[in-house]
């Protein structure tokens, strides 16, 4: 039978730009399988450089059509400018069936969420591989940090991180690094009390973001105009657009098919093995086959658990690979509240915007502090700024003088985001509706997620030890929230096909491949055994690069 | 300054100048027939007046001068913060109670004296301020007036392509505030 292909990629985002990058530079002949239309670096970049005065909306959008059309899309980054690289919720509908629903937010397009994400890149440390089996919760990772050390590198070398490479933080390695963003002020002195009080046990440095500081590989330095959501022309965050897929271009072996829904994975079970997909020609509203020697799934967690779970047959009757009866089931995100001061003092003192890297305050609790009554941790993500023009509608004042007040900056204000880590819980999953279709006829993912005892312990010390620190400073809490947010919320949703050791108890081996099908590889968020603390897409290129590498070598062995 | 201003290499890279001149075309049609069509839609003197003493034209245009208030019935039209588009009668509502009578009638000093002190009491506590359909209104004006070129341009200062970030710089009153800092003017909930 001829194969149209050597491997198909599914999914354009973060983890598939980086699995048809990686396999088409080892020489395979590669198709990208994307659901949604292209979007061209640059030339589909159609507000990047629009005022919000030129907007229809000046920038924040219709609210009504939000409102009706994109309930689970709004939230940070999402606005008026890059409100296309949403998906509208009436078209693409899922079922949330928890008490606090799940916000599924995304986005269907070439490049997927590359383009809209927060651009966060940190590795996680050994504990976030040790975790596991260190508390019963979830199964062991079938590998350590030092399986990963090496594609943590490979990775931040090409996609370009900035990052400060004098921080030593127990917990947190440090990547390969551009120059950091500088912290301000009031920062600078959170970090020197914070070093004063807990040694180096907690600390504030400066976020590690996917953008380069220097030019490279037709790629231009950040400007810290953080419209970054929109597209970049410059190139200077990481994006399928502006990274991977160039790279993969270059090579001769890339075909990108646009608006094709992959449906399922076929297989033969007289090889055992994958033969192709089965997709939706969105276009042309007919379904097609694409064959294939080696397939990987990088659809994004919910939508490649959908795609697995599609794909029965006689010997898969519950989903490829799901032997285990895993397949859905585990899934996390990470636990998000947060905490506004007041900073005091700095009055003399301002900045020049805008800094697309947040102050992080790393993992302290169950790493280098001991906590009672919760296993795992948090970290903290925020950072400072002086309150502008919206400050107004919250005082009094109106005329001359209060156009002269606004017209200043206002008080210096601290915003602290906690990303808690989730345990992963069976009862935290995902399935297919057995009544509910979406308009292309297949059966809705329906996410059913509840908070655990210890999200919500974590969240009250993450708030109890935020107000210390903060009085530390001499500043004002003004809010210090335990309350967790929708699951879903922080965007960063993982697990669901998860790797583990035993083919009985998890969907992939400590390659991201498959224990029942070996040609089959999951390297997006579904294979997640644990959440961390930090922003996971950094190890989903990582372990996407180490598992092309691996599937390659498998390959050529004639083991695939 | 390091970047594309500077680098002919990421210059040539990009051909930056001839994409925005073909981008600001596509766009500029659809938008000017929105901002058009919401301004000749208004012409309430109640919301004129108050736009106009919210905020006055001072060394530069106020709201008035620069049309904030088509863009609040654009904005209740769409639902900007939660609005059902009921607001406009509540603020007349509001007001002639203020006024005991009809506030429109007012002649000045009065009439500004009476909207001066309806602010004062929306909010003078938080109760007051949550049953008043004032600071939704106000909300609207400083979003309408700080999102117009005037206001983000000529008023505040609006520097798009910073080309880095300066994290400590020295600040005295009266310097103005950067129109495009993300952080100090997103509501990351929504509008
Ligand atoms: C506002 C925001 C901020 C974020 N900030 C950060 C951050 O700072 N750091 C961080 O690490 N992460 C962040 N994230 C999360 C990050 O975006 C995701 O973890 C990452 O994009 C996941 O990569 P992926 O390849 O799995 O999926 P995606 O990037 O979502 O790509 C999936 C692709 O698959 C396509 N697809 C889906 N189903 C099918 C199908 N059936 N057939 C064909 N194609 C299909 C989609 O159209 C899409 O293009 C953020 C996300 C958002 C929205």
């Amino acid at each position: 039978m001829k194969q149209d292909f050597d491997a198909i990629v599914v999914g354009s985002g973060i983890s598939g730009g980086w699995a048809a990058k990686e396999l088409c530079e080892k020489g395979l002949k590669v198709a990208l399988i994307e659901r949604g239309p292209n979007i061209e670096h640059r030339v589909d970049y159609q507000t990047e450089f629009k005022s919000p005065w030129e907007m229809p909306y000046r920038g924040f959008g219709d609210q009504a059509k939000y409102k009706e059309r994109y309930p689970r899309q709004r939230g940070l980054f999402f606005d008026e400018y890059n409100e296309r690289y949403w998906v509208d919720d009436l078209k693409e509908p899922y079922q949330e069936s928890g008490s606090q629903g799940f916000q599924w937010r995304r986005g269907y397009q070439t490049g997927g969420r590359s383009l809209t994400w927060g651009r966060h890149a940190f590795r996680r440390g050994a504990q976030d591989f040790e975790a596991n089996l260190a508390d019963g919760y979830g199964v062991d990772w079938p590998i350590r940090y030092q399986d990963i050390e090496p594609w943590y590198t490979y990775v931040e070398k090409f996609i370009g991180v900035s990052g400060d490479s004098t921080d030593e933080v127990v917990g947190l390695p440090n990547g390969t690094f551009q120059a950091p963003f500088p912290l301000t002020a009031p920062e600078l002195a959170l970090k020197e009390r914070l070093a004063e009080h807990y040694g180096n046990r907690r600390q504030a440095i400066i976020g590690r973001v996917a953008h380069i500081r220097e030019a490279k590989d037709g790629r231009a330095p950040c400007q810290a105009r953080v419209v970054c959501s929109r597209g970049c022309s410059y190139g200077a965050y990481f994006s399928t657009q502006s990274s991977t897929l160039p790279a993969a271009k270059a090579t001769g072996n890339l075909t990108v098919l646009n608006n094709m829904i992959v449906e399922a994975v076929d297989y033969d079970p007289a090889t055992k093995r994958a033969t192709g997909i089965r997709v939706i020609n969105v276009e042309k509203g007919v379904k097609e086959s694409i064959s294939a020697k080696l397939i990987f799934l990088n659809a994004s967690t919910l939508n490649t658990i959908a795609i697995l779970m599609r794909s029965v047959s006689s010997e898969h009757p519950d989903g490829l690979g799901n032997s285990s009866g895993t397949l859905g089931k585990y899934i996390m995100d990470h636990a998000q509240s947060f905490t506004i001061a007041k900073v005091k003092g700095f009055e003399g003192s301002t900045y020049s915007v805008n800094r697309p890297a947040n102050l992080i305050i790393p993992r302290f609790a169950n790493l280098t502090e001991p906590l009672e009554g919760a296993v795992r941790g948090y970290s903290y993500q925020g950072g400072v700024f002086r309150e502008g023009y919206p400050r107004g509608a919250k005082m009094k004042g109106v005329g001359a003088s209060f156009k002269q007040e606004i017209k200043s900056p206002g008080d210096w204000m601290l915003a602290l985001g906690y990303f808690i880590e989730a345990l992963p819980v069976e009862t935290n999953a995902a399935s297919l509706s057995k009544t509910k279709q979406d308009s292309h006829g297949l059966a809705q993912i329906d996410v059913h997620y509840e908070w655990t005892d210890n999200e919500r312990a974590l969240a009250k010390n993450a708030a109890a030890e935020a107000v210390k620190m903060i009085e530390l400073m001499g500043w004002d809490v003004v809010h210090a929230s335990t309350e967790i947010g929708s699951p879903g919320s922080a965007v960063h949703e993982m697990g669901g096909a998860r790797m583990g050791r035993d083919a009985k108890t998890s969907v992939l081996n400590s390659h991201n491949q498959m224990h029942d099908v070996r040609n089959v590889f999951v390297t997006d968020g579904a294979a997640m055994a644990s959440s961390g603390t930090v922003n996971p897409s950094l190890t989903y290129m990582a372990l996407t690069a180490r598992a092309a590498n691996y599937a390659v070598e498998e390959m050529k062995a004639g083991r695939l | 300054m390091p970047g594309i201003d500077s680098s002919d290499q990421a210059q040539a890279l990009i051909g930056r100048r001839d994409f925005i001149i073909g981008l600001s075309a596509i766009g500029a049609m659809s938008i000017w027939s929105q901002i058009g069509k919401a301004s000749t839609e208004n012409s309430d003197p109640l919301l004129n007046y108050i736009c106009d003493k919210t905020i006055p034209d001072t060394e530069t245009p106020g709201a008035l001068a620069v049309n904030v208030p088509a863009f609040i019935s654009l904005a209740l039209g769409h639902a900007f913060c939660n609005t059902s588009g009921d607001e406009l009668r509540r603020l007349r509502e509001e007001l002639d109670q203020a006024a005991g009578g009809a506030f429109m009638s007012l002649s000045e000093p009065q009439r500004f004296s009476v909207f001066f002190q309806y602010d004062a009491d929306c909010f003078s506590s938080f109760e007051s301020s949550r049953r008043s359909v004032w600071p939704v209104i106000k909300k609207l004006i400083l979003m309408g007036y700080y999102t117009s070129e005037t206001g983000a341009s000529k008023e505040l200062q609006y520097t798009f392509t910073p080309g880095s970030f300066k994290a400590d710089l020295p600040y005295k009153k009266g310097d103005p505030a950067q129109a495009t800092d993300f952080f100090a003017t997103t509501d990351f909930i929504g509008y």
